[in-house]
């Protein structure tokens, strides 16, 4: 418990999640914002599944603060030994860091979704779906798994332009993965098009039906893998 | 002066390898879409990262300062800098421009346009010159990266009907960017 209190006042202090933060409310309404105002069942979750940049930059940024090198001035060491340290269990370090993440990524989906909401609800007045409990679960779901997804990718790496550029250039709106669909229909279980079905019912051409809670189960197994592989490495390699 | 930053550019692993997997981002992404240019549209982040790569690496554990010593007019080593790093990313984005209709020239049959390798190299090469700009603002690699991408990737396709064209924005902002990193070089401490 005190090893999350330590992680989270670790995140606070970094400006970069800060950042994130504004991103992750600002992306989502905004894009919501700019969209011509035609009403349909996915609008705003629609924009909710672009606008994940926020929980994009929070997994990449706990894990690659870490590993920075700082300055000859401050002795060219980094924080991740100073961490390592303290904690000296490196699943706890992970699982602990891993907590934070979530602690903060699940009260940005909220922030996220009520923003985007407002924002859709405001600009279609009657027209606009009515709010779902479900997909709204699958909205606070699939950002947590991002942030996550992330986090493990960035782990695993060592370095977060990598992971952030790749997932970033992901979020575009015809996403790589969207086009490799077109390629395979496997695609349409790659993470983030299975984890959309939690809350987006209609992907643009769609061949592959995957139910709302196969979303879930196919996002939790690659969450759930990234983290197990990530922590099986973090645990056996050098710092 | 400029051969100085060009070694540092030449001599950072970072660059190499962020030219060689946008190249082969492209290469792949070609295979995937099937069409000409269209790859570009996704490899053109390589050359973002490379941007703010070739400006921010000064803050990685204070090369900024041992720069500074040897060049103290900022604005010349910038502009030095700028060269530089237009010197190594024209033939880069040659390259990248080039891969993908060679290949569906290849596959297809369809000819090489010649005017429009022309016109996505020079797009590669000033995006590239705006994101070391960008850099130079933010000082700040994974920042830099992050607000470039977002506002490429994820603002950009929304606000697209209510900018002109791709290219003439691009040819507006960079000398505007340049000039505002210039500007906030010259009197910020190093």
């Amino acid at each position: 418990m005190r090893a999350v209190r330590a992680e989270l006042a670790k995140l606070g202090t970094l400006p970069s999640v800060w950042l994130a933060g504004v991103l992750a409310v600002v992306v989502p309404s905004g894009i919501a914002m700019l969209n011509s105002g035609v009403p349909g069942p996915d609008r705003g979750y629609q924009e909710l599944a672009f606008g994940v940049m926020g929980v994009i930059v929070l997994g990449v940024v706990a894990v690659s603060s870490e590993y920075l090198t700082e300055g000859a001035d401050s002795g060219g060491g980094r924080q991740l030994t100073t961490s390592l340290t303290a904690v000296p269990s490196r699943v706890r370090f992970l699982a602990a860091k891993a907590a934070a993440v979530v602690l903060v990524a699940v009260p940005l989906a909220f922030a996220a979704t009520a923003a985007t909401m407002g924002v859709v609800h405001v600009r279609l007045a009657e027209q606009a779906t009515a709010l779902d409990a479900g997909r709204l679960a699958g909205v606070v779901c699939y950002w947590t798994y991002t942030a996550l997804l992330a986090f493990a990718i960035t782990v695993l790496l060592r370095h977060g332009i990598v992971p952030l550029t790749v997932l970033l250039v992901n979020t575009s709106v015809v996403s790589v993965t969207f086009l490799l669909t077109k390629v395979t229909p496997l695609a349409y279980y790659f993470p983030d098009m299975a984890g959309m079905r939690m809350f987006v019912g209609e992907i643009a051409d769609d061949r592959v039906m995957i139910s709302p809670l196969l979303g879930l189960l196919v996002m939790s197994a690659w969450v759930a893998g990234l983290l197990a592989l990530a922590s099986a490495v973090f645990t056996r390699r050098d710092a | 002066m400029i051969r100085a930053e060009l070694s540092k550019l030449v001599s950072l692993p970072a660059t190499w390898l962020t030219l060689a997997s946008t190249l082969a981002a492209n290469v792949l992404l070609t295979f995937v879409i099937a069409a000409g240019d269209a790859p570009v549209a996704y490899s053109r982040a390589g050359f973002i990262v490379l941007g703010v790569l070739a400006t921010c690496s000064e803050y990685t554990g204070g090369q900024i300062r041992t720069t500074l010593t040897v060049m103290p007019r900022r604005v010349r080593q910038l502009a030095a800098k700028h060269t530089a790093l237009a010197v190594v990313t024209l033939p880069a984005a040659l390259a990248v421009a080039l891969s993908g209709p060679l290949i569906t020239t290849a596959v297809l049959g369809t000819p090489v346009g010649l005017w429009q390798v022309a016109e996505v190299t020079a797009y590669l090469t000033l995006l590239t010159l705006v994101s070391a700009a960008v850099g130079v603002l933010l000082r700040h690699t994974l920042a830099g990266v992050a607000v470039l991408l977002g506002c490429l990737f994820v603002a950009v396709p929304f606000v697209h009907e209510y900018l002109p064209d791709d290219m003439v924005t691009l040819v507006v902002s960079t000398p505007v960017l340049l000039v505002v990193a210039a500007l906030a070089y010259r009197r910020r401490d190093a």
